[in-house]
């Protein structure tokens, strides 16, 4: 099967919801994003960026309880499916294999 | 709670509706460490980047819905314009002259209710991309009003109206349009799904 190609911003996305595990939505995504990668997006790009993946079949979506502080708004969490973990994996072996002998300042393999 | 729900009702123009909620959700969640100037900010930078994404995904599905909601709202202002002139024209022969109102109910119509119109008729046909289908009718629609004025006023009915053809620059005003196009989509979304 052809893996599916990933944007840098998707795979940046799937990797925060995947280290969130069930609570991954829109509030603590931006927050892992921008502790984790540095990078400050916005919702637009975020909520944009979602709804693709979704549409690709990487993430699934379910809706969780309404909370007094988002105005009785449920929040959607999101979490990757069998595909989106296929493709997360599929972009990072081929990143280690790009990187198999070469030296990168300030960068240790993990 | 207002703010939130005037949120919502933009954000339906570019998202499902329940979508649009868990959304401004989590734009009040965040807005307990800021301020309301950034809950606007994000939800006009929602707004664009989802727009944005609708016209690049769906190009001819948006130009065709943009093209019939611009035909529409033509039709009905020169379908109005020319009731007008027509009975204009009969008062004239009755030594009669139309009143102040009869040019104020025809501006309404052309520059307000036609367009909104138009705009709902969009906006029960374009569930959740209704800004990307109203920003491009906005730009084609002076192109669509020329090719029928061109059309309808040069071929058809020369010998009466060949001094009103324009050239395309005077359409350019209808971008205002935009105004119309929007609360007629948004409002025609409203009363299928109530917020």
């Amino acid at each position: 099967m052809t893996p599916i190609a990933l944007g840098d911003f998707e795979q940046i996305v799937l990797l925060a919801v995947l280290r969130l595990k069930k609570n991954a939505y829109g509030v603590t995504i931006r927050e892992e994003i921008a502790t984790k990668a540095g990078r400050d997006p916005s919702p637009g790009a975020l909520y944009t960026t979602i709804v693709r993946l979704e549409d690709k079949g990487l993430l699934k979506s379910r809706f969780g309880d309404p909370t007094p502080e988002r105005g009785g708004r449920a929040k959607r969490f999101v979490e990757l499916t069998d595909e989106g973990i296929a493709a997360v994996a599929s972009t990072q072996r081929a990143y280690r294999r790009l990187l198999q002998g070469v030296s990168l300042p300030s960068f240790s393999h993990a | 709670m207002h703010n939130a729900k005037i949120a919502e009702w933009l954000l339906s123009s570019v998202m499902a509706p329940a979508l649009a909620r868990t959304v401004v959700g989590d734009l009040l969640e965040g807005r307990a460490t800021r301020n309301a100037g950034w809950f606007w900010v994000n939800v006009f930078q929602t707004m664009v980047g989802c727009g944005w994404r609708d016209l690049k995904e769906h190009p001819g599905v948006i130009l065709r819905l943009a093209v019939r909601g611009a035909l529409v709202q033509s039709t009905i202002a020169m379908t109005v314009a020319l009731f007008f002139k027509f009975t204009g024209s009969i008062f004239s022969g009755l030594g009669l002259v139309p009143g102040h109102s009869s040019w104020f109910i025809l501006s309404l119509v052309l520059v307000f209710l036609a367009p909104l119109f138009a705009g709902r008729w969009i906006g029960r046909r374009s569930s959740g991309k209704e800004l990307a289908v109203c920003v491009v009718m906005t730009v084609v629609s002076p192109f669509v009003l020329a090719a029928i004025n061109a059309i309808v006023i040069c071929c058809v009915w020369p010998a009466i109206n060949s001094h009103n053809t324009a050239p395309l620059w005077l359409y350019w005003w209808e971008i205002w349009f935009f105004i119309p196009y929007l609360l007629g989509a948004l409002h025609a979304r409203q009363r299928r799904v109530p917020i």
